[in-house]
């Protein structure tokens, strides 16, 4: 389960293009491609490997100036939804 | 046959649809070189004199076609990993975000390279194999042994997980191999994909065209497999559909493709021979956008194509205007060997709905 302490890493079996306003992101593993809207694209590109969910959170509520509580809940829902699809790693 | 908007939706289809509207080289094939360790007949490559790309101008048009929204990059030859920095390049375009494929004839491809290329999570690689029996594949490459190692590379692809397609070129000479060559292909747990279209070599030589199968051979092999081919699938447009047809652009070249061959000269397609650019003497993003053989070509669509609109044989056509400006010099005009195909699949069709109709 992802907590606000958990580091995020994209997965390596990845090709992304996010030439266009939404992020594809294809996953390599199993040749399944996802798009990621606006919001989601941002905190796309703010993953690094290093940085927790909680860094993340704060980077958006700063970014989109969004409430945080609710915030908090997308997020973590959106980067469990990330996890169990391959897409990401979490440590 | 389901027709295909009975399908939702996909996501990558909605990728591709951008592509396509603002002209994004989505898919590029990338010539690395034109050096080969075998010299078949039909090949379709003119070498040139030029210097290749060196390794630091290939990474470096690498990231220009990422810049430019390049999602999938195919490496080919010639044969690609004739080329020692085969896999420094290809490092660089994962490195990158790309999606690889490569096309080979994998005499090259060993335990250790199938194991690099698994790192690499290559999608697909494409092998060409000519025939069911060394003998006989080893005659088109003109290199003993050919054969054996081809199927060494694939089993040491698969063996890694790897996807590998086979791919014939279906000729005169191995059409009555072509039920051994797909079973081979089973056997090592490929598909098979035959090409029915020997192409006429880059300057314009239409001596390949000598091992082209006959008409009646195309119709029995369209009738063979005429659920796997897409002209199948065109086959179901209906009459409204058609008139539609003619506001559509015939093909992706120079929109969501283009090709680059080992010297930075920049294609729509692999297949249509007219340079848009080179990417030493400009960036290909400016090439991309400011060509104005690219622009012209952006602008053509269906109506324009002088004789093709009105034919009957339009849904069963799978016209390459590459094919058009090479082998009957006119990028709008008829093409030879696309009117025999088209021809060629719509009796089969037509066959194919009188026992129908019967049964």
């Amino acid at each position: 389960m992802i907590s606000l302490e958990t580091r995020i890493a994209k997965s390596p079996d990845l090709a992304v293009q996010d030439h266009f306003e939404e992020t594809f992101v294809l996953n390599l593993s199993d040749m399944t491609v996802h798009c990621l809207g606006d919001i989601e694209s941002g905190i796309w590109s703010f993953i690094d490997g290093g940085r927790t969910a909680g860094s993340i959170l704060d980077w958006v509520c700063e970014e989109y100036d969004v409430e945080r509580e609710r915030a908090k809940r997308d997020i973590l829902e959106f980067l469990t939804d990330l996890s169990e699809k391959g897409l990401v790693s979490v440590a | 046959m389901e027709h295909p908007d009975t399908h939702p939706p996909r996501i990558i289809d909605s990728l591709i649809d951008l592509s396509l509207e603002r002209a994004v080289p989505l898919r590029v094939i990338f010539e690395i070189t034109y050096r080969c360790n075998a010299a078949c007949d039909f090949c379709y490559v003119v070498p040139g004199r030029e210097p290749e790309l060196t390794t630091d101008e290939c990474c470096a048009l690498v990231d220009a076609l990422k810049a430019e929204g390049c999602l999938f990059l195919t490496l080919t030859g010639g044969e690609p990993l004739v080329r020692g920095d085969f896999f420094e390049i290809a490092a660089h375009a994962r490195a990158a975000g790309m999606a690889l494929e490569v096309k080979t004839n994998a005499t090259l491809i060993g335990r250790e390279a199938a194991a690099r290329l698994r790192e690499l999570s290559v999608m697909n690689v494409d092998v060409s194999l000519h025939a069911s029996t060394a003998a006989a594949h080893d005659a088109v490459l003109r290199v003993p042994g050919a054969w054996q190692k081809a199927l060494d590379g694939i089993r040491a692809m698969k063996a890694e997980g790897l996807t590998v397609t086979v791919k014939c070129p279906l000729t005169r000479d191995n059409f009555e191999d072509r039920d051994a060559v797909r079973a081979l292909a089973t056997s090592l747990g490929c598909d098979c994909v035959f090409d029915l279209t020997l192409s006429a070599k880059q300057d314009g030589d239409l001596s390949p065209h000598g091992g082209r199968i006959t008409r009646e051979r195309l119709e029995q092999f369209i009738a063979e497999n005429e659920d796997d081919y897409f002209a199948s699938v065109i086959s179901c447009i209906g009459a409204s559909e058609r008139a539609e047809l003619r506001e559509q652009r015939p093909c992706s070249a120079g929109i969501s493709t283009c090709s680059i061959n080992p010297y930075g000269d920049v294609f729509p397609c692999v297949q249509l021979c007219c340079i848009i650019g080179n990417t030493r003497r400009s960036p290909f993003g400016e090439i991309w956008r400011d060509s104005p053989a690219v622009k012209k070509l952006r602008g053509v669509r269906f109506a324009d194509l002088k004789d093709c609109n009105a034919c009957p044989n339009v849904v069963h056509c799978l016209r390459c205007p590459g094919l058009a400006l090479l082998e009957d010099g006119d990028l709008l005009g008829r093409s030879t060997e696309a009117c025999r195909q088209a021809e060629a699949y719509r009796r089969v069709h037509e066959q194919h709905e009188r026992l129908g109709a019967v049964s």
